[in-house]
């Protein structure tokens, strides 16, 4: 699963749009091989998950 | 006509005329011929002005002259498909093999950016070529010091889109120090993965200065 995945699992109401580039949370890959990550969290009632509920 | 050289003054004047400005002729190598250049005075002058030459070496140019920028200058490409990208995620594009990179500003190894040791406006150019089983979204982006700064066309597909190539395009300022740009995509599938397809006519960015500061 990934961590769009996995975020989506955690709050069920966050839909696409979310996500998209006019959306309030990003999820990117910088190519170092670290793989995705939250770049930015800006919903507006939701609080970003901790590592914990993404591991 | 009065040519004054005024030691105490430090300058040379070269008087002028009722029938033209002053001016000072300076003839080719005697070899060539008899040519020469002029540099003249403006007939009429509103006040005093000053022309200051470079404290460099080289030769001026005017408005005639055919004149090409010497900032830094990139253009690179991947040299591999990126596969397995998760929908929904933005994805720096890896330009791992390059064109050309004047002034070896674009870090092809590492973290995939350019940034140029000169300051001034440069000119970016990206295109991205993006593959999925079904493409839903795709944009592309221009990122300046790790956000996103610009992006090119929105693509809402229609379904059974299984390829895209869409492009972004500005004109950043760039300090010369520490700013740098990236270049990312963003795209969601219906279902699976994302492809950013390496194919150099496709899958590119380049820049160069075309302002100085």
């Amino acid at each position: 699963m990934n961590i769009l995945e996995k975020i989506k699992n955690i709050y069920p109401e966050l839909t696409d749009a979310d996500f998209n580039p006019f959306g309030s949370i990003r999820i990117q890959n910088d190519s170092d091989g670290r793989g995705d990550y939250i770049a930015k969290w800006e919903h507006p009632t939701l609080s970003r998950p901790t590592d914990e509920q993404l591991t | 006509m009065a040519i004054t050289l005024d030691g105490s003054d430090n300058k040379i004047a070269i008087g002028a005329n009722a029938t033209g400005s002053a001016y000072l002729r300076l003839y080719e190598d005697t070899d060539n011929g008899t040519n020469y250049v002029d540099i003249i005075a403006p007939a009429s002058i509103t006040s005093n002005r000053t022309l200051t030459l470079p404290d460099a070496t080289g030769t001026i140019i005017t408005t005639a002259s055919t004149f090409a920028g010497t900032g830094p200058a990139f253009s690179v490409y991947p040299n591999a498909d990126q596969t397995g990208l998760t929908s929904g995620t933005f994805t720096k594009v890896a330009f791992i093999n390059e064109y050309f990179d004047t002034a070896n500003c674009f870090d092809s190894t590492t973290n995939y950016r350019f940034t140029p040791t000169t300051a001034g406006y440069y000119q970016l150019n990206f295109s991205a070529y993006v593959t999925a089983s079904n493409i839903a979204t795709m944009e592309p982006f221009i990122y300046k010091n790790g956000s996103s700064f610009s992006s090119g066309q929105y693509l809402m597909a229609a379904s059974s889109t299984t390829a895209a190539i869409l492009s972004a395009s500005n004109i950043l300022y760039l300090n010369g120090s520490t700013d740098y740009v990236e270049f990312y995509v963003f795209s969601t599938t219906t279902a699976g993965t994302y492809t950013i397809k390496t194919g150099a006519q496709y899958t590119y960015a380049s820049g160069a200065l075309i302002r100085s500061a």
